[in-house]
């Protein structure tokens, strides 16, 4: 067993840097996913906006508008400064801002508004603002014709409130399909892995292979009285060992990003079984790679080349409804796209049916024919290079 | 004069260097143009599908027509139709037109809000008119009058300064700020090349007659020129060729990429000139950047704003949030003082920076090499 305890002793030697790559590329992952908000109970709750008001006029008729827009969202009172409202809105942590001019409400009685208006700044490219002005125009345009049909500031103001309390019947359909909020949480978190797998597959096989492209190294090795096939049983043995404490590694991750409920999860199987396979492809990609390349800069360039532009062009970090035609097109013939298949009909489904299954098979088999694919190309193009030792 | 021009020479010859501080950059700037077509030039607002089942309540009717055609797209169906229509995800909603009408939805999320509103809009009115009714029933015919007759609009769009957003301008912000940040694997080669427990180059450099002062600050010129040039090329072919409008300030930003070069080359140089393991060299100039960047947005865009609400702090002192925040200022808000703010930490970072890879490349003596 000298070949595999030979391939223990690089991997030890390296055991530091391995384990600093996997420690950052698992807390970009996870800290990705720590992001996302919290799944919703199946039950339907309007999305909240958080809206700054400015209110300079302080009549009753602002301030229904003001309570009317918290029934359903978060406002907050502020006095104007637009260096502070900007950084409010650049920074997400404001939605949609509203300044409503001194005198409005007076204005508004006299039927005298075109002269004085409320304005609205909206996050730059934010629909929600669009809706946010929409709901404040069908406000003002209430107040105003109850102003026009005969009540007072106050009445109109008082009646536009109350009526802004009523609450509107809407029952959620129960469906084997999960939207995006309801999906469970941790699907986000395998949805991220793709670019934990590619990047730590690659810097860990190729740091354990490189030293076996020194031309010196492979004649010696060519020379040796272990037979070729012993020693990549044995090789194999060694990686698979490293793979595999990887793998159970990933899976405890769960655990960090709230998803503990992963594993009770009638699913849970499944996605065993994607990430495996996702495995397979990430290590045989960085087979290909860690025979070839000579540096550690080279290492370096070829697994962020590889991981960023995969999980890019795949549906990882951007999804790929949101994604270009031609793009998406092509990204069918990458295997990282048909994991994110895989892991999208997981998460979306409460229960799998016959379609689901077969969808989930497609994607299993097309990502191991890959790992396959790229590991027969290795080979043929090593027994080439080792023809001219 | 002759030193500098080989030296020029010998940096550019510098393959690793090139690759990560120029090529990188722009293939990783190509994927982006290529991966978020879809993102960012579609209306920021698009009407909400939904299904309407019956026609008994004429008011609803009337108000979901005037709605038609911009924030809905009403579709008339039968009830089997619509369930299977909201099952398919074709819809985001189903009304059901009754007397009281009623809305069934599939999830939670801005369209489905959209909808619930429109309904509690009419739920609104609804009440209105109930107490009218009860309290002064003649003043709904000049009620329902206004309300036809009304076209005023009450709400002007305004900014505060700021352009039009597209969302996956963050992760070209990032992409610049990694553009700087890779200046370090130039700077690298070069403190390597002048330590001279580190290479034998930098031996033979240690003992030539020349000021160790001007070697050092040869240095440090040549590899900011070299990424500064690198990182103008990357602006001009998002510009330009890209079609990324990102240089509305061209002297601005100019110095957001000139602190950039000096703090990335400067890194290098420092990195390059510890006598540590290559494989720790690695970590802390490919993973500490991108980590880095990673927090100002390059993977994940909405990063960087999670973390200002979390915890502000980091964005501060990350040199990756810095840049990209400044480039936002620049281009998007147009705020001058938070830009000015943004510019002073970051020269402060990158002078403090060349000052660390100053001293420790100056004159030193060795007991054993």
């Amino acid at each position: 067993m000298s070949v595999y305890r030979g391939y223990l002793k690089i991997i030890q030697k390296n055991i530091g840097v391995l384990i600093s790559y996997v420690a950052i590329f698992t807390l970009i992952c996870v800290m990705i996913t720590n992001t996302i908000p919290g799944r919703q109970i199946r039950t339907f709750e309007p999305d909240r906006q958080n809206i700054m008001a400015v209110d300079e006029d302080q009549s009753a008729v602002s301030q229904a508008l003001l309570d009317c827009l918290a029934a359903d969202n978060n406002v907050t009172q502020s006095p104007m400064d637009k260096e502070r409202l900007s950084r409010l809105l650049y920074s997400g942590n404001t939605d949609y801002v509203l300044f409503i001019p001194e005198g409005f409400g007076e204005k508004l009685a006299e039927g005298d508004a075109d002269q004085l208006k409320i304005r609205s700044v909206r996050e730059p490219g934010s629909g929600a603002g669009y809706y946010l002005d929409s709901v404040t125009e069908n406000f003002m345009t209430l107040v105003s014709a109850l102003l026009a049909s005969g009540y007072s500031e106050e009445e109109a103001a008082a009646l536009a409130k109350n009526s802004a309390a009523e609450k509107a019947e809407v029952t959620m359909m129960q469906t084997d399909t999960l939207s995006q909020s309801e999906r469970p949480y941790y699907s986000w978190l395998f949805v991220y892995f793709p670019y934990l797998y590619l990047s730590v597959m690659i810097y860990i096989i190729s740091y354990v292979m490189m030293p076996f492209s020194h031309r010196e190294i492979r004649s010696r090795i060519a020379a040796a009285p272990v037979p070729p096939v012993r020693q990549a049983l044995q090789a194999i043995a060694a990686f698979l060992q490293l793979f595999l404490i990887f793998w159970a590694v990933t899976l405890l991750l769960p655990l960090m990003t709230k998803g503990a409920d992963f594993y009770t999860s009638s699913m849970a199987g499944w996605y065993l079984l994607e990430t495996l396979a996702l495995l397979s492809v990430s290590a045989a990609i960085g087979f290909l790679i860690g025979n070839f390349v000579r540096s550690e800069e080279s290492v370096a360039a070829l697994a962020n080349i590889i991981s960023l532009g995969l999980c890019f062009l795949c549906g990882v970090f951007v999804p790929l409804e949101l994604m270009g035609s031609g793009i998406v097109r092509a990204a069918h013939f990458l295997p990282v796209y048909w994991y994110e298949t895989g892991v999208e009909t997981l998460a979306s489904s409460t229960k799998l049916d016959g379609g689901s299954i077969s969808l989930l098979l497609q994607s299993l088999a097309i990502q191991l024919a890959y790992a396959l694919a790229i590991v027969m190309m290795t080979l043929f193009a090593l027994k080439k290079r080792h023809q001219t030792v | 004069m002759l030193q500098l021009r080989y030296r020029f020479i010998q940096a550019l010859r510098n393959r690793s260097g090139i690759f990560w501080g120029l090529f990188f950059p722009l293939a990783l700037g190509t994927l982006f143009y290529l991966s978020f077509g879809g993102l960012g030039k579609a209306d920021p607002f698009e009407p909400v599908p939904t299904a309407v089942v019956g026609e008994e309540n004429e008011f609803f009717t009337q108000m979901l027509g005037q709605l038609d055609g911009g924030i809905l797209e009403v579709r008339q169906m039968d009830q089997e139709e619509a369930v299977q229509a909201l099952e398919d995800g074709d819809v985001t909603g189903i009304y059901t037109n009754a007397q009281e009408p009623s809305l069934e939805v599939a999830g939670s999320g801005f369209g489905e809000t959209v909808l619930s509103g429109i309904l509690k809009e009419y739920m609104q009115y609804d009440s209105v008119i109930r107490d009218m009714s009860e309290k002064h029933p003649e003043r709904i015919p000049a009620f329902i009058e206004q309300i036809g007759s009304d076209t005023r609009t009450y709400v002007e769009n305004t900014s505060l300064g700021g352009k039009s957003f597209d969302e996956t301008m963050e992760y070209f912000f990032a992409l610049i700020a990694m553009a700087c940040f890779f200046g370090c694997f130039m700077g690298q080669r070069l403190g390597e090349e002048s330590a001279a427990n580190i290479s034998p180059l930098a031996a033979r450099r240690a003992v030539s007659p020349r000021s160790k002062l001007l070697t050092v600050l040869t240095d440090m010129f040549v590899g900011f020129v070299i990424q500064f040039a690198s990182v103008l090329v990357l602006l001009f072919y998002l510009n330009y060729v890209l079609q990324v409008h990102i240089m509305a300030h061209f002297g601005e930003m100019l110095l957001v990429a000139a602190c950039g070069s000096l703090l990335g080359v400067s890194a290098g140089i420092f990195i390059g000139s510890m006598a540590v393991r290559p494989g720790v060299k690695a970590i802390l100039t490919t993973a500490v950047p991108l980590a880095l960047c990673f927090m100002a947005g390059l993977m994940y865009g909405n990063m960087k704003q999670i973390i200002e609400a979390k915890a502000p702090i980091v964005n501060r002192l990350n040199p990756a949030a810095l840049i990209s925040d400044a480039l936002y200022y620049l281009n998007i808000y147009e705020d001058q003082s938070a830009f000015m703010l943004r510019i002073v930490l970051l020269a402060a970072w990158s002078v403090g920076m060349a000052f660390l890879a100053f001293i420790r490349l100056r004159r030193e003596r060795y007991v054993s090499i």
